[in-house]
C-alpha cells in the first residue's frame, strides 16, 4: 500500500516526514482501493524548510 | 538521496508564520476593522510573524471552483503558515460565501494547521452561528480548530470614528487568551507535521 520509501523535498532536498493520509475527491486516477471514494494520497511535509508535498498511494 | 532521520529532531526554528484573513469582499463591512484590530494583537506575539490578507483583494474568479482556481500566491502563503486567523462575519447565520470559494482553492496546504476564527456580528452573539457552522469546514479541510474564539458583536458601534476599539481591555484581554491556544496548536502542529510519522 504505502511506499515506504521517503520523499525528499523538491525545494531543500532533505527527507520529507509523512504525517497524513487524505482521500483525493477530485478525480484522479482510477483502479484506488474501493474502500474509499477515491485515491489516497500521503500528505509528506519537509522538517527543514516546511514545504508540502502529496503523494499518491 | 538524503539520509532518513531516525531520531525525532528539534522543531526547526523558523518564527511561526500566523497570517490573519479578513474573510468579506462587503463594501462597508464592519469586520475590517476587527480583522486590523487582530491583527495588530498578532503582531505584538513574540516568535511570530503575520501578514493581513483581504480576500477581496485576491480577485477570485467566479466561473469555476476549488483547485482548478488556486492563486499562486495564496496558496503559498497557506503553505507557508502554521496557522491561521479567520476573521469572518455571520451573514444569515451563515459565513460568506466568497471566503468557501477561497479557501477551498487549497487542500494540503492546511492538512495538520491550526485554525482560530474571530466571528463578528451585527447582534449580540458574536457570530457563534457562523462559528458553529464553519467548524465542519475546518475539519475537512484539514485544520485544526482550537476551542478559544474570538466574539464580536455590536460590529456597527463597536469602534469609534477613527478606527478605535471600545473598551480596548476588555478585547486585548479575550484575544490574548485566543491567541494563546491559537501558537500553543501552531507549535505543537508544526512539530507533529516535521517530526511524527503516521
Amino acid at each position: 500500500m504505502s511506499n515506504n520509501e521517503p520523499m525528499i523535498c523538491s525545494k531543500c532536498g532533505a527527507a520529507m516526514n509523512h504525517h497524513a493520509m487524505k482521500i483525493d475527491y477530485s478525480g484522479g486516477l482510477p483502479g484506488h482501493d474501493p474502500a474509499f471514494d477515491g485515491p489516497l494520497q500521503e500528505v509528506h511535509t519537509c522538517p527543514n524548510c516546511g514545504h508540502t508535498e502529496l503523494r499518491e498511494v | 538521496m538524503s539520509e532518513l532521520a531516525v531520531e525525532y529532531s528539534a522543531m526547526s526554528n523558523r518564527p511561526l508564520f500566523i497570517p490573519v484573513i479578513l474573510g468579506t469582499v462587503r463594501q462597508g463591512r464592519a469586520s475590517e476593522n476587527v480583522a486590523k484590530f487582530v491583527f495588530e494583537q498578532v503582531k505584538k506575539r513574540d516568535g511570530v510573524e503575520t501578514e493581513f490578507v483581504d480576500v477581496r483583494e485576491l480577485n477570485f474568479p467566479a466561473t469555476d471552483a476549488g483547485e482548478q482556481i488556486k492563486d499562486p500566491k495564496f496558496s503559498q502563503l497557506c503553505e507557508r503558515a502554521d496557522g491561521l486567523v479567520l476573521v469572518v462575519p455571520e451573514y444569515n447565520h451563515g459565513y460568506p460565501g466568497m471566503l468557501k470559494h477561497v479557501l477551498d482553492s487549497n487542500l494540503k496546504e492546511y492538512i495538520h494547521k491550526a485554525v482560530g476564527i474571530c466571528g463578528v456580528s451585527a447582534g449580540g452573539f458574536g457570530a457563534t452561528r457562523m462559528i458553529e457552522n464553519m467548524l465542519p469546514v475546518m475539519r475537512e479541510l484539514g485544520l485544526v480548530t482550537i476551542f478559544w474564539d474570538g466574539n464580536f458583536s455590536g460590529a456597527q458601534k463597536l469602534f469609534d470614528e477613527n478606527g478605535a476599539i471600545h473598551d480596548e481591555a476588555t478585547h486585548v484581554t479575550r484575544i490574548d487568551k485566543f491567541l494563546g491556544e491559537l501558537v500553543w496548536m501552531s507549535k505543537v502542529l508544526r512539530y507533529g507535521r516535521e517530526n511524527i510519522s503516521l
